[in-house]
């Protein structure tokens, strides 16, 4: 009897037998017919029978309706091998396969198959395939349909002096973007396939010349050892490359804009292009990256060290004011100065709640709406957002379950957070926080700066491909610290950062 | 590889306990430290009385005015001692938490004087208080009166204590002695000066004022928990010269009045038994109701000559008094050994100082700023 009730079975991960991934699946002889059974109770896919000019025999064109495009199968290669000007002088099958592929058809890529795993592999790349049943090949023609998303502008790293574009679904037009932005004939582009089943081609880009091989080769390592069903997020990527996946810190630098994407493989980076996902991955990564703007060279230098040095004062903020209020309330409440004390004590005269259940609840409130603010669409999220912020804040004022202080307190936090320029590091400081608030209801200051150093070690001991992260906090010295906090201006850099090895380090003259 | 990995995170776990461990030990963690308290149940002291009751110390906590002008509050206890005291007022009142952390004066009354170390001792003890609380004396009279006479509705002692304090600092002129400072002076000289205050009947005529406000009335001198006596308002000038403390004073002299901007003064002697003192003073103009031309270098001279004179006679007020006293509370003796340290060390500076003859020179410079006249004239013509 069938059931879909799942078995119980201890130790299940022992039962489950493991099966390599297998290159090639189907064993069939390449026909039509065996193509057809191996998309059987597909709907969009579809064939046509078609005989070739002078009586040469029959042909089948076998391809996935919505992937290619059926103008150009019909143009480029169904009116060709249907001609008698172009394939009369064929004069069997095998003859009339080369002149398919030698220009016989208008396809700008032809490719000659003669196993029936490598036609299933183009079929679903959006190839059209000619199969010749006679002489068990097939010439396969990329026709793929240009409908993508457009080049949008960017929506999580915003830019107001920089380029507009954006990286897409389609890979080739992410590879389009960053030759355009990067014409340099030493910039390569080095293909790999992942996913047992989505087969999904990624790409690592490096620029040949200046980059240090040993990274490519290691990013190249890590992706071949990927085995996964399919890549459909980037999460699929970055907890397989990763060095320390359990660490909540990124550790792969993701970016949408094309730009800031170049800039990276200008310093040495490695990139990683995947198809299917609209961003580019950047590796070695470490803090000071995840810290810096794509726009901080369009602006002023002096203009984007302030903004730089804003932005660590954001994160510290962010990560260790409603922790440190919680200790300041709690026990040591005579740091702060009379009129302040008397300001808090006047605000939390009619809550009822103590002080450690009160910040976590606000904390708590504050992540539902934002969680909620992102989930919903736009226009629905925002009116969230501002309903949520008048209830949350005023009404709970107003009712007396919160003090205006905390509000003040965890909206500050929440603020502070927006300004970290990467939404990953961003949602690990949100994390951390929580940590930071528990630790300080334990017992203080104490646990707040012995998690603090903790946080410290754990970060000091990262590294994102063989590179420290916290460089150059962790080993860099005082100029390179200061390179890190401030931004120097654009002609005095001219060198690249050493932390990437790169083979070329000179910049400008 | 297996036992390297292993040895690696025992190394890691061993550093992850390490920091916790050694911050609480480091920093001196104990348990009445680690206690929790809620914000809302505190009552914040900031100024504390203390006197002397049939042998046992009473204890008299004012809080400041509230932030919306809710009246202070007034709390009393008795202890056999200063702690006791303080737990005792802790425990008596259980709507509120007296939380001491706060407290920026400590007043003693006249007749508690001899419990000022055992203040000292308890403020240098408690991690509540801080040695930079201020302290003062009452002039005659309890500290608890001075409390209650000077509490009004929307006005406490604290309050006013906080704005003697603010306008010493504000108009450059006098010291608020600290815990801090006296617990060193004690220490070090086996005396001390403390700011001495008297409650004044109050001028102030708004509603909820109190009828009593708070003066200051220069220092007392301790020493072994009785008071030596008080500077008056001439020798309390003198003290602040010589004691480089701020002091900027305003003098009339006839029909100008000046104000001394900077003063300096320079302590010397060869013998140790006759010394010099040389005074500085910088002083400008700042009234003139008799149209004085300071162009005039006699005139000049002159109104010099004056300023001088007054400086000259606030020094000599304070070194006689403390010649008196027997107390080097001037700091000369300080001075003289960074002047000369061996020499100093082998002559006894108690016998010296009360019979050391001093060479006092003073020298005032008026400077010429404003000349009023000068203007005047000067729109006349324009008219």
């Amino acid at each position: 009897v069938f059931s879909i009730k799942p078995q119980k079975v201890k130790k299940d991960r022992v039962n489950v037998p493991f099966h390599p991934p297998d290159p090639e699946p189907f064993t069939a002889k390449l026909s039509a017919r065996a193509v057809e059974d191996i998309f059987a109770d597909c709907y969009d896919f579809q064939k046509r029978e078609l005989k070739l000019a002078l009586n040469r025999g029959e042909v089948t064109v076998c391809f996935i309706d919505g992937l290619v495009s059926g103008s150009e199968v019909a143009e480029q290669v169904i009116r060709p091998i249907t001609s008698r000007e172009r394939l009369g002088c064929a004069k069997n099958q095998r003859r009339a396969l080369e002149l398919i592929a030698r220009g016989g058809a208008y396809g700008h890529t032809a490719n000659v198959r003669e196993n029936i795993n490598d036609v299933v592999s183009d079929l679903i790349r959006g190839y059209c395939a000619v199969i010749f049943d006679d002489i068990a090949a097939a010439v396969t023609f990329e026709v793929r349909t240009q409908e993508k998303r457009s080049i949008d502008e960017p929506k999580e790293e915003k830019s107001i002096k920089g380029s507009k574009d954006v990286f897409i679904e389609m890979l080739k037009t992410n590879t389009m973007l960053v030759r355009r932005h990067l014409p340099d004939p030493f910039l390569k582009f080095r293909s790999l396939t992942i996913g047992r089943r989505s087969k999904t081609t990624v790409t690592i880009v490096y620029i040949a010349n200046m980059t240090n091989m040993l990274l490519v080769e290691e990013l190249e390592k890590r992706i071949s050892s990927i085995d996964i069903q399919a890549v459909t997020s980037a999460g699929d990527i970055e907890q397989y490359i990763a060095d320390r996946p359990r660490c909540a810190f990124p550790q792969l630098l993701r970016t949408e804009r094309p730009d800031r994407f170049c800039t990276n493989l200008l310093e040495g980076r490695v990139g990683l292009l995947v198809d299917g996902l609209p961003m580019g991955f950047l590796a070695p990564a470490s803090f000071v990256q995840f810290m810096k703007m794509p726009e901080d060279n369009a602006y002023h230098f002096i203009t984007a060290s302030i903004l730089t040095l804003l932005r660590y004062f954001a994160i510290t903020v962010s990560l260790l004011l409603p922790a440190v209020y919680v200790a300041v309330a709690m026990y040591h409440q005579e740091m702060l100065p009379t009129r302040l004390m008397q300001t808090i004590i006047a605000s939390k005269q009619a809550v009822p709640f103590p002080t450690a259940v009160e910040i976590l609840s606000m904390l708590a409130a504050f992540e539902l709406l934002q969680e909620a603010g992102l989930r919903l669409p736009d226009t629905v999220g925002k009116t969230v957002s501002i309903i949520g912020a008048l209830i949350v804040g005023q009404s709970a004022v107003d009712a007396k379950v919160a003090s205006p202080v905390v509000v003040i307190v965890v909206a500050l936090a929440g603020i502070a957070g927006y300004t970290i320029p990467n939404q990953d590091l961003s949602a690990a400081v949100r994390i951390w926080r929580f940590a930071f608030v528990i630790a300080a209801v334990c017992g203080g200051f104490f646990p707040v700066m012995s998690l603090f150093c903790l946080l410290i070690y754990r970060l000091c001991s990262l590294d994102s491909f063989g590179v420290d992260y916290m460089y150059p906090f962790s080993q860099g010295g005082a100029v390179m610290i200061l390179r890190a906090l401030l931004k120097p201006p654009l002609y005095s850099e001219k060198l690249r950062w050493p932390d990437t090895g790169s083979v070329d380090r000179r910049k400008q003259r | 590889m297996k036992k390297q990995k292993i040895t690696q995170a025992a190394k890691h776990m061993i550093f992850i306990l390490l920091i916790p461990a050694l911050l609480i030990f480091s920093a001196g963690c104990s348990r009445q430290q680690m206690v929790t308290y809620e914000v809302e149940n505190f009552e914040l002291i900031r100024t504390v009385a203390v006197d002397k009751v049939d042998g046992q110390i009473k204890l008299t906590a004012s809080t400041g005015v509230g932030l919306e002008d809710e009246p202070g509050k007034i709390y009393y206890a008795f202890g056999s001692s200063i702690a006791e005291a303080m737990e005792n007022l802790r425990r008596s009142y259980t709507i509120g938490e007296a939380f001491f952390a706060y407290t920026e004066h400590i007043v003693i009354g006249s007749e508690a004087v001899d419990c000022l170390e055992t203040v000292l001792d308890v403020v240098a003890r408690s991690i509540d208080l801080r040695l930079g609380i201020n302290i003062y004396i009452v002039q005659s009279g309890t500290a608890e009166e001075l409390v209650t006479l000077c509490q009004g509705s929307e006005t406490t002692l604290s309050d006013m204590l906080t704005s003697v304090v603010r306008e010493v600092s504000r108009i450059g002129r006098g010291y608020i002695y600290t815990c801090g400072d006296v617990m060193s002076s004690l220490a070090k000289y086996g005396y001390a000066l403390i700011t001495v205050i008297a409650p004044s009947q109050s001028e102030e005529v708004w509603e909820g004022a109190p009828e009593y406000d708070v003066q200051t009335l220069g220092f007392a001198v301790v020493s072994e928990g009785k008071i030596l006596g008080c500077t008056d308002e001439g020798a309390t000038t003198g003290v602040l010269i010589l004691n480089d403390l701020p002091c900027m004073q305003t003098i009339a002299l006839g029909d100008v009045t000046v104000q001394v901007t900077d003063i300096d003064c320079k302590i010397s002697s060869d013998d140790f038994q006759t010394i010099n003192v040389a005074v500085t003073a910088q002083a400008g103009v700042i009234e003139d109701s008799g149209g004085v031309s300071l162009t005039d270098e006699q005139v000049r001279s002159e109104l010099e000559r004056a300023l001088g004179t007054k400086l000259l006679q606030q020094v000599r007020c304070s070194l006689l008094l403390s010649q008196q006293y027997g107390v080097d509370f001037c700091a000369i003796g300080p001075a003289l050994e960074k002047h000369s340290p061996t020499k100093f060390r082998d002559i006894d500076w108690q016998e010296h100082f009360e019979n050391a003859v001093f060479n006092i020179s003073i020298r005032a410079n008026i400077q010429r700023t404003y000349d009023v006249s000068d203007t005047l004239e000067l729109k006349g013509d324009n008219r």
